[in-house]
């Protein structure tokens, strides 16, 4: 049996008295997967998120959550979700276990709930040895995995996830981003809001770019990073330019395209249909064309390249 | 020599732009502008009753106005320094060119200010009472400057404990401790010193002088004075004196303990070295939270749990020893069970209802401060059951108070020698009246509550004034010569009026937490 989208935004629209913050928002997020959500500052991911985490009615548009609208089944919508804001909301005169404890009572949980739950998040989050420690006393990274903990204590199928990497060392982001991999392979819905776009690559599925409050990208991180092309791309350096690769490659059944170098740089692409023609046959024909070649791999683009290209300069005003 | 008093005056001159464009200072001076304009009409009808109805305006608004510092003033400067320091901000204030002069002159100085506006925007209005009748110039400017005085006082008294305590909480509590010792505490010595005269006894000349000297630079005494004033009266009255070199000591303390009380290492106040972080949590005696985490939450940590009871119950039932030996040194042999019981029951009363306003403000304004809201109300619970289980979370801390008041109302109606229970008559005016204070009682709290969620600074002070402002127009509007039947009647309608005002205010709270979640 098919599963509704986990998350199911059509036409959202919010505005702050005259500062319209999202516009005409579409876009679906699978179940299990990991959706990156990226923009630049005031594009409206926030504001996209406390919508999605039942804290802001939507103006215009409906916003389906596990196919449960998000105002009518409010409460329904709250128990499957874990939101974590960009800042740290904690109790801190608690203790890390008191904390966790707390709002896994307050979601109802009985007592042998709770601590079996706890100590599988406390132990999910490497935050077991530090239970009895004053929540004021952490160290930030700490703090973090404690929101996270708190996050997962009433087991929610679906994470919101609101900047959980800011502000965290190097080390500690990996270890976040190894736990959200984690995460995904119990099965959790992860929606991920992050600035840190080489991460995001190599971590989400599904990828949305938001940019002054409207959808520039919406599906596969794939997608967007090889970009809308016919077939396949692959990326020929050589040592120097090299003008019989081009009829060579050009003779070959399935190309379509080779695009010849630009800026003096000895890069060619070549884009082709796999189904009649493999990378390996392209490689072969362009070494039997005395081409000295330095570097032979497929055509992608960053993703820092691709939020460039898709979101616009300046600061919104 | 500008450029080197630039830094002095850039936090005075931010603070009071931001000031300029809150919306709070003109709301306030047009209130109070609105309030005297009221007295003033008010008073009219009273031309024929009053020889001198300048002075009962005059005394009116000046009695408002000290209270309105008082109330005020607590809540407004004790925040000054604590609010950087809860804010981990104090560092970055001291890593600029900003000297301790200037971040204590940035941050009172401003809001000072703002209070001795709202002082000056009355002056015109109440030159009025001169043309009433009763006062002359020289004692409406006076007034002023006793007020203005008091201001300055207690701005620089909040601004020490300010400096020396980590939180606004205790800086306020600190503040209203120095006010009670330099305001309230001479009263009961010289009443105590005057009963032992009376007796025949010798009371101790120290204690008479000293306790004479104390209330001497009372401003609230020094105000009657200089407004009946019995012979000639200098313009620096004892008082105005005693409060601006008082200003000035504090502000010097202040100054002077900048420096060893608001370093870097004792700033943070989130760090707690008190605690070792490994003696702490299951092992602590609080009880896991059941069904409802909310109040348990709130009990534990907002109101300081079962040790935070017992103290409170500690210190009443203390101060409720201090007022008896108090009364027994006074009266002696012929102290009654009712006289005790009034004491408890007025004690009781007035702490109940500061507590009460207190707890309320606290409620929400501690969550907000946290920015917890957010993540408080994406719990499957609901607003309603939210504020619920707030409300029951808090509860408890009120009962120490309104212990003592219920004991000090046993006492009255039933001790040995006072009136019986038998005896108390439940008149419809009496039950009128208990329905009427019930009622304001309700209306106080969920008004506070509601300014909590509104405002950023001061909703137990504001709501305070407000509720001080209605009853002073009802009392107003209310004419006395009515029959026991109106009086009752006038009564019920300002109950159920005030219900229908609790009732607005409180259908817009689960709209404003929802507000205040958002922008968390």
């Amino acid at each position: 049996m098919d599963h509704p989208p986990v998350i199911d935004i059509r036409n959202l629209r919010h505005a702050y008295k005259n500062h319209v913050a999202v516009a005409d928002v579409t876009f679906t997020v699978e179940r299990g997967s990991i959706h990156g959500f990226v923009g630049p500052n005031g594009a409206g991911k926030t504001t996209t998120l406390k919508v999605l985490a039942t804290l802001l009615p939507p103006q215009t548009g409906t916003v389906l959550a596990f196919g449960k609208d998000i105002v009518r089944e409010r409460n329904d919508v709250r128990q499957k979700i874990g939101y974590m804001p960009d800042h740290f909301s904690m109790y801190r005169q608690m203790t890390v276990f008191e904390y966790l404890d707390f709002f896994g009572a307050a979601y109802g949980m009985n007592q042998a709930q709770r601590d079996k739950t706890i100590g599988d998040v406390l132990a999910l989050t490497d935050m077991a040895g530090r239970k009895d420690d004053f929540v004021q006393g952490l160290s930030r990274g700490m703090q973090q995995r404690v929101s996270l903990a708190r996050v997962l204590v009433h087991d929610p199928d679906l994470l919101l996830l609101d900047e959980p990497a800011s502000g965290l060392d190097p080390r500690a982001r990996i270890e976040l981003m190894e736990i959200l991999q984690e995460l995904k392979r119990l099965g959790k819905t992860i929606f991920i809001s992050s600035h840190i776009l080489s991460e995001l690559a190599e971590l989400c599925d599904s990828v949305t770019i938001l940019d002054r409050g409207s959808v520039k990208y919406t599906g596969t991180m794939r997608g967007l990073i090889v970009g809308e092309k016919s077939g396949d791309a692959f990326a020929l350096t050589l040592a120097a330019e090299h003008p019989p690769l081009v009829p060579a490659l050009s003779a070959l059944p399935g190309i379509t395209r080779v695009q010849q170098p630009v800026n003096g740089e000895a890069r060619y692409t070549v884009e082709f249909d796999p189904a009649a023609l493999t990378p390996n046959a392209i490689l072969q024909a362009a070494l039997a064309s005395g081409a000295s070649i330095t570097a032979f791999q497929e055509d992608v683009k960053h993703l820092n390249q691709a939020f460039m290209d898709l979101t616009e300069p300046g600061v919104r005003t | 020599m500008l450029t080197r008093l630039r830094p002095i005056f850039a936090l005075f001159v931010r603070s009071l732009r931001e000031q300029s464009r809150a919306r709070f200072t003109p709301l306030a001076r047009g209130a109070l502008a609105l309030l005297l304009l009221f007295f003033i009409a008010g008073n009219e009808q009273n031309f024929t009753r009053y020889s001198a109805p300048g002075q009962q305006v005059l005394i009116l608004v000046v009695m408002v106005n000290f209270f309105a510092i008082a109330i005020f003033g607590l809540s407004t400067f004790a925040s000054a320094i604590t609010e950087e320091k809860e804010e981990d901000t104090l560092g970055l204030l001291q890593m600029t060119r900003l000297n301790p002069l200037a971040i204590l002159l940035g941050k009172s100085t401003a809001r000072l200010c703002e209070g001795l506006l709202l002082l000056a925007v009355q002056v015109p209005f109440t030159m009025l009472c001169i043309t009433l009748g009763g006062v002359s110039l020289e004692q409406v400017l006076r007034c002023y400057a006793i007020l203005a005085a008091f201001l300055f006082f207690l701005c620089n008294v909040a601004l020490l404990w300010s400096v020396i305590c980590r939180r606004t909480s205790r800086a306020t509590a600190m503040t209203v401790l120095t006010g009670f010792v330099l305001y309230v505490l001479p009263l009961f010595m010289i009443s105590i010193a005057m009963t032992s005269r009376f007796r025949g006894g010798s009371p101790a000349g120290w204690l008479e002088s000293f306790a004479q000297t104390w209330i001497g630079i009372n401003p609230g005494f020094d105000l009657v004075k200089a407004i009946e004033p019995r012979g000639a009266m200098p313009f620096a009255t004892d008082s105005l004196t005693a409060s601006l070199g008082g200003g000035v000591i504090f502000f010097s303390l202040a100054w002077l303990l900048f420096k060893p009380c608001c370093n870097s290492s004792g700033e943070t106040v989130s760090e707690s070295p008190k605690k070792s972080p490994t003696t702490a949590g299951r092992h602590t005696s609080r009880r896991r939270p059941g069904k409802r985490a909310i109040a348990w939450k709130d009990f534990h940590f907002l109101g300081g749990g079962m040790r935070g009871l017992l103290i409170r119950t500690a210190v009443y039932a203390a101060m409720a020893l201090l007022f008896v030996w108090w009364l027994a040194t006074i009266v002696r042999s012929s102290m009654r069970t009712k006289d005790v019981g009034v004491m408890f029951w007025i004690f009781g009363d007035l702490c109940f209802s500061v507590e009460f306003g207190l707890v309320s403000a606290r409620m929400f304004a501690a969550e907000r401060k946290r920015k917890t809201l957010g993540v408080l109300c994406t719990l499957p619970l609901g607003t309603g059951r939210i504020i619920r289980e707030k409300i029951l979370g808090a509860l408890p801390q009120l009962i120490p108070s309104a212990t003592l008041a219920i004991i000090g109302l046993l006492m009255i109606f039933g001790g040995s020698n006072g009136e019986r229970w038998d005896a108390l008559e439940f008149t419809p005016e009496f039950i009128a009246g208990l329905f009427l204070a019930f009622s304001g009682y309700i209306f106080f709290a969920v008004l506070v509550m509601y300014l909590s969620l509104r405002m950023g600074r001061a909703p137990f002070a504001t709501g305070l004034c407000v509720v001080i402002v209605i009853w002073i127009i009802i009392i107003f509007t209310l004419d006395g010569r009515h029959s026991h039947d109106d009086a009752v009647a006038q009564m019920l309608t300002i109950s159920v009026l005030t219900w229908i005002a609790t009732l607005l205010i409180a259908a817009r709270i689960p709209h404003r937490i929802a507000l205040a979640a958002a922008a968390d």
